[in-house]
């Protein structure tokens, strides 16, 4: 199973296509009245473009202009090299932004769980000093008012997917379509965009924790320092660089809720390019006294309103994703009430630690009454995916023709159980199976966000990027776990939206496009290597 | 110098002919075209056994390769639909005890469509079984080689690797004759080297990146010999019209020590048993060489390049040549031509080349000829 870390050495990662297919909009609004005219374009004298219609008449041709969210609706311009690219830009572009809105605009951050983890690890740190360092980095050297862990965020998020998935489990809906995928990784929700449209609906549409931790972050410091939302930039610490992708996609109100996000290396280029002494911000940081208390720490900078602002750095059960395959389930036996001792949550291992199926199990009848399952990476993303469209395409199969032939042969030969595989992970006659999930946690990343592409990186050599990545883990589960109550939580919520007048689905839904591949000609040959 | 005569003509297809697989037990030849059918002949009889096809393509068929050790002659097809097809002939009598089954059966003469397998993002140019049948490796435009895991039903493929580490199409994929080695050929100018972990069998490493090329690696093939050393030598034909071997070089017996407990020994039917490995936190990689450029023939890309179990190889490619080289025995590891036959398919470019024996192998053109040729001294 590859377990590769960094940016550089893809290998089990979805990665997108060449061609780039801005869809070439025509912006001749000069030629009126003269829609549907062939136009040619040729090179002029200087070597610019211009466009030539049937009378002779030319036109200079503008600049073709391609934003991060055009690169949402493209079937992926972004190559390996290009990540890098974008990868060297978005730290640049975040000094930049500091240097010109200085005075102007309120800094905020947010900050996951893994990217804390992942500085821990590389920095030999414990989590605790690591939060303390980047507190004392982004307040007191680059100036930010608020600081806070993405913990509350993520809550929010899955409770909001927890109960979405019951509700529709319940509802029996015959248009409700099993199994039901998570959308919170943006590397997953492209792909299929991009290249299997057809599973849009499996897709829970939750926000993802950088998302809704950024709305609340923006409007409730906004609020706090009586100044519009526009007057605060949102820095996000995330693991990959997808997680730019997401905060670049478009809401309904056109604001956006997270301006830059940068990762645990970009971190690190930044100290270097800031000129900021790593070791001598560790050593303040750990000797502050008022940083010693870190309770404290985090309540001073959270906004004021903010639910919980300890718990907002504190962890949850599951995998290093967010648990959200963990969390449906122990919603789900948390309601069992006083029944919830005869349950347990068992995991199912698949043919490899990359996926796996988690089953509530009532210990006494030993009935399997909830399952969910998490797939990493993309080999098994692949087999997930053409297992849903087989059960999903009616009528004869073409895979099942040949069980025709090959039922009457094993028949002559006298075996038995004509259905039964071959696998030697099979467990007591287990097998996970994905079709009988109510949900399934899907994370483009070998690992999962553990492993995001924008993590520190260790050692190259195959053993021991593994032995990295388990180290990596470690910390993260060095994160106390921490809960909000429910109930507490929801009435939280119900209060913010309404005194922020903003609508449930701007906080906590995303949106869905089907991105179009160019179905013309020129541009297919245009933009493919043969 | 031997002559190359042609000893047969088969018209397969009346659009260029992409490739030609060769089953030797049971000498079935199949072939595949732009007419986007796969046919299967038995090149000994010189008969024309069944056409695979009734629309399972969408698009040109490229490639096809006969699965080793299979009980039923099986067979997998890769199309420029980007999916693979995979067939199998199951020998009972066609139609007699299935009426209540769905007759919809595809094929002739007891070939049926088993599996149809989706994932590339665009068109498949290879495909390859390794040598236990129980993996298929496949490549395409999309720059990504898969392997994936059947058993013996052939109706169940798992995808349990995708190899990304090609920064252009991959051209060609082969299976190393009797180890889980993979080669892939790209039209970045480089050939891989992948082998299964050790400890985990989903995990393909890279440990080979052969990069003395001028142009698109068009096709690698595996010489067909174990070494007790471990070891391994790699054909590779070029846009550049050149043909090069390679050796892996195994490493010293010292290092070696902490890596292999007993000698490795070679079974009966040749292949090659895996020695005890110790655990060993050495780096992956393997020490390939480019061991010999053989002499020019080609002046134009070569397509297809294929090591005869006898130790000939055998390249064809844009100029309508094809080339024969031998090793010289008194001087291991440099080549000089053999026999060599020019306008093989006339004006038409010769796309794939295999060998069916020791004396006797089959070209597929773009004129949708497969010509099979006997060399005679």
């Amino acid at each position: 199973m590859s377990a590769l870390l960094s940016a550089d050495d893809l290998n089990d990662f979805i990665t997108p296509s060449v061609a780039c297919i801005k869809p070439v909009k025509g912006s001749n609004e000069g030629n009126e009245g003269e829609k549907g005219q062939k136009l040619e374009i040729e090179i002029d004298t200087e070597g610019k473009p211009v466009e030539v219609n049937k009378e002779g008449e030319t036109r200079r041709l503008q600049r073709a202009q391609i934003s991060l969210s055009d690169c949402l609706a493209c079937s992926g311009c972004i190559t390996s090299s290009e990540e890098v690219l974008m990868q060297q830009h978005s730290h640049k572009e975040f000094m930049k932004a500091m240097e010109k809105y200085k005075g102007q605009k309120i800094f905020v951050a947010s900050i996951s769980h893994q990217a804390r983890a992942s500085l821990s690890n590389a920095l030999h740190l414990s989590v605790a000093d690591v939060d303390r360092v980047l507190i004392k980095l982004f307040v007191e050297r680059l100036g930010f008012a608020k600081v806070v862990g993405t913990g509350l965020g993520r809550r929010i998020s899955l409770k909001q997917m927890c109960q979405q998935v019951i509700d529709a489990s319940q509802k029996g809906d015959k248009d409700h379509k099993k199994p039901i995928l998570t959308s919170i990784c943006p590397g997953w929700l492209m792909y299929v965009e991009k290249t299997h449209p057809f599973l849009l609906p499996y897709l829970d549409n939750t926000k993802s924790p950088q998302q809704i931790t950024g709305l609340l972050l923006k409007r409730t410091t906004a609020a706090e320092l009586h100044i519009k939302p526009k007057e605060v930039y949102g820095l996000s610490v995330m693991p990959c660089f997808d997680k730019k992708l997401e905060a670049a996609r478009q809401e309904t109100d056109e604001q956006v809720d997270v301006d830059t996000v940068i990762t645990p290396k970009e971190v690190l280029h930044l100290l270097e390019d800031m000129k900021i002494d790593l070791d001598q911000l560790i050593a303040e940081a750990c000797a502050d006294s008022s940083y010693a208390d870190l309770g404290a720490l985090y309540e001073r900078f959270a906004p004021h309103n903010w639910l919980y602002p300890v718990e907002s750095w504190t962890n949850d059960e599951g995998s290093a994703s967010g648990g959200y395959a963990y969390h449906y389930l122990a919603t789900l036996m948390h309601r069992q009430a006083a029944n919830a001792d005869c349950f347990e949550i068992r995991k199912l291992e698949g043919r490899n630690p990359d996926i796996y199926e988690l089953q509530l199990v009532n210990k006494v009848s030993e009935q399997v009454v909830a399952r969910s399952a998490v797939v990493n990476g993309f080999r098994n993303i692949q087999n997930m995916v053409r297992k849903i469209k087989q059960s999903s395409q009616k009528g004869p199969q073409t895979s099942g023709r040949g069980r025709a032939v090959l039922r009457r042969r094993r028949m002559q030969k006298g075996h038995t159980d004509p259905e039964h595989g071959s696998r030697d992970h099979e467990h007591a006659g287990q097998r996970v199976n994905l079709l009988e999930c109510e949900l399934i946690e899907v994370m483009a990343c070998p690992h999962g966000c553990i492993n995001g592409g924008g993590l520190i990186s260790g050692p190259e050599d195959h053993h021991s990027a593994k032995i990295w990545v388990e180290q990596v883990l470690e910390k993260y589960r060095s994160i106390p776990n921490g809960d909000i109550g429910t109930d507490e939580l929801e009435k939280w919520v119900q209060d913010w939206l309404e005194n922020f007048t903003v609508c449930s689905s701007r906080l906590l839904k995303a949106r869905f496009q089907r991105v179009e591949a160019p179905k013309d000609n020129a541009t297919i040959a245009m933009t493919s290597t043969w | 110098m031997p002559q190359i005569k042609l000893e047969h003509k088969f018209a397969a297809h009346k659009f260029a002919c992409w490739a030609v697989a060769v089953e030797k037990e049971s000498h079935l030849m199949a072939t595949v075209s732009a007419d986007k059918t796969c046919k299967v002949f038995d090149y000994r009889e010189k008969e024309l056994l069944a056409t695979l096809g009734d629309g399972t393509h969408s698009k040109s068929t490229r490639c096809v390769a006969f699965k080793p050790h299979s009980e039923f002659p099986t067979l997998a097809v890769g199309s420029f639909d980007a999916t693979v097809s995979i067939w199998c002939m199951d020998g009972a009598e066609a139609g007699a005890d299935d009426v209540s089954e769905s007759s919809e059966i595809i094929g002739e003469n007891g070939w049926e469509l088993l599996a149809v397998i989706e994932g590339h993002e665009n068109e498949v140019k290879a495909v390859d079984w390794s040598c236990d049948g129980k993996y298929l490796a496949t490549c395409s435009r999309d720059k990504s080689a898969w392997i994936w895991e059947t058993d013996e039903s052939n109706e169940e493929f798992e995808c349990i690797n995708v190899i990304q580490e090609h920064e252009q199409d991959v051209k060609n994929v082969k299976w190393h004759p009797f180890e889980n080695v993979l080669a892939t050929s790209s039209y970045d100018e480089t050939c891989r080297v992948f082998r299964q972990d050790d400890y985990d069998d989903d995990d393909w490493l890279c440990v080979a990146k052969l990069d003395q090329f001028d142009g698109t690696v068009w096709c690698s093939d595996f010489e067909k010999k174990s070494y007790k050393d471990g070891t391994m030598r790699l054909v590779t034909c070029c846009d550049d019209a050149k043909v090069r071997v390679f050796r892996k070089i195994p490493p010293p017996a010292s290092q070696n020590e902490q890596k292999q407990e007993g000698e490795a020994e070679i079974s009966s039917e040749g292949h090659l048993q895996k020695p005890v490995i110790v655990p060993s936190s050495l780096k992956e990689e393997e020490n390939w060489v480019l061991e010999s450029v053989l002499p020019p023939v080609h002046n134009r890309a070569v397509y297809s390049v294929d090591w005869n179990e006898n130790g000939l190889i055998a390249s064809c490619g844009s100029d309508g040549i094809l080339a024969i080289y031998k090793e010289k025995s008194d001087r291991p590891g440099q080549w000089e031509v053999y026999a060599t036959k020019y306008l093989a398919h006339g004006v038409c470019e010769v796309n794939c080349v295999k060998w069916c024996s020791s004396t006797e192998l089959l070209t597929a053109g773009d004129d949708g000829n497969v010509l099979m040729w006997k060399i005679e001294d």
